[in-house]
């Protein structure tokens, strides 16, 4: 396997969150009001988590995720960038207790970028162990 | 002039019994405990837990966290979390103001910051002034009280043990 040097995510706000997604694992990303969602399940970060901050979709998109086994979209407010760079150097592991108690996030890493965090979201474990 | 030999020998007593007391309190062991609040009350962690005390900063939540975490913070390039003790302690929240802190606490390889409404004081303190906790202490305070029990200005002090804090997380 190459040396990974760096992701390319897609960067989205949800309640004052700051989310990334790799777009490696990302197929197509659709206005979610013109979404002809083929069959596909849609899953909001709203309904499976609470936030502090109200979650409002201004100009809500729809991410479709590859996965050979599964049809699904996230739920995402219009992503703020697409494909930024995060060098490996830019990216931490949760912190011990929260890997402690949250094992199973779907949070798997954080990403500190220009001083600010960005939650780096595995779009897997959010479908499928949430 | 009367003799005043006897006031001075009462004198050279004194002196001499204060100086044997500060000397025995120069030998005696001590430990640093670092002071700070949650709501009314006084609370301590040993010093040689607390590696910084930091200003209030914004706290990134983790959603899905329990509650006793209120997320995470950028330390010059580390992310380290915050723990809600009010919420471990069952002690009322308080509005963040210019004099809440956030402590990193380490112990052995746990580190954290722990939220405190405030940071009064790092003080050395005899072990021996160190008493057993009150046994009318609440119970989800007794459960992390280290056993110790001080006085900071008056005021009764619980000295929590950080290692019991942490452990509180491992499943």
């Amino acid at each position: 396997m190459a040396d990974i040097k760096e992701l390319r995510i897609l960067i989205f706000d949800i309640g004052g969150v700051r989310l990334g997604i790799d777009t490696d694992t990302i197929s197509e990303i659709r206005r979610a009001d013109q979404t002809d969602r083929r069959g596909a399940e849609l899953f909001r970060f709203d309904e499976k988590f609470s936030f502090r901050e109200k979650v409002v979709y201004q100009s809500p998109m729809a991410i479709y995720i590859k996965d050979e086994h599964r049809k699904f979209a996230i739920l995402i407010e219009h992503p703020e960038d697409v494909g930024l760079p995060i060098s490996i150097d830019e990216i931490r592991p949760m912190p011990p207790l929260i890997r402690f108690c949250y094992a199973d996030s779907p949070f798997w890493a954080a990403a500190v970028k220009d001083e600010n965090i960005i939650l780096l979201v595995d779009p897997y474990r959010l479908v499928y162990e949430t | 002039m009367p003799d005043n030999t006897k006031n001075k020998q009462i004198l050279a007593e004194v002196e001499k019994r204060k100086h044997q007391a500060q000397s025995a309190e120069t030998a005696e062991e001590r430990s640093e405990l670092v002071i700070f609040t949650l709501g009314d009350d006084f609370y301590a962690f040993y010093g040689h837990h607390v590696k910084e005390i930091l200003p209030y900063e914004k706290i990134t939540l983790v959603p899905g966290c329990p509650d006793s975490i209120i997320g995470i913070i950028n330390v010059r390039g580390d992310i380290e979390s915050v723990i809600n003790l009010h919420k471990m302690l069952g002690i009322p929240e308080t509005r963040m103001s210019r004099k809440t802190r956030i402590m990193i606490a380490a112990d052995k390889e746990i580190r954290s910051g722990i939220l405190a409404d405030s940071v009064e004081d790092v003080l050395s303190v005899p072990v021996s002034s160190v008493k057993p906790p009150m046994s009318t202490l609440d119970k989800s305070v007794k459960e992390f009280a280290v056993g110790g029990e001080t006085l900071y200005n008056g005021k009764y002090v619980t000295l929590l043990d950080i290692g019991k804090i942490f452990a509180k997380f491992r499943i």
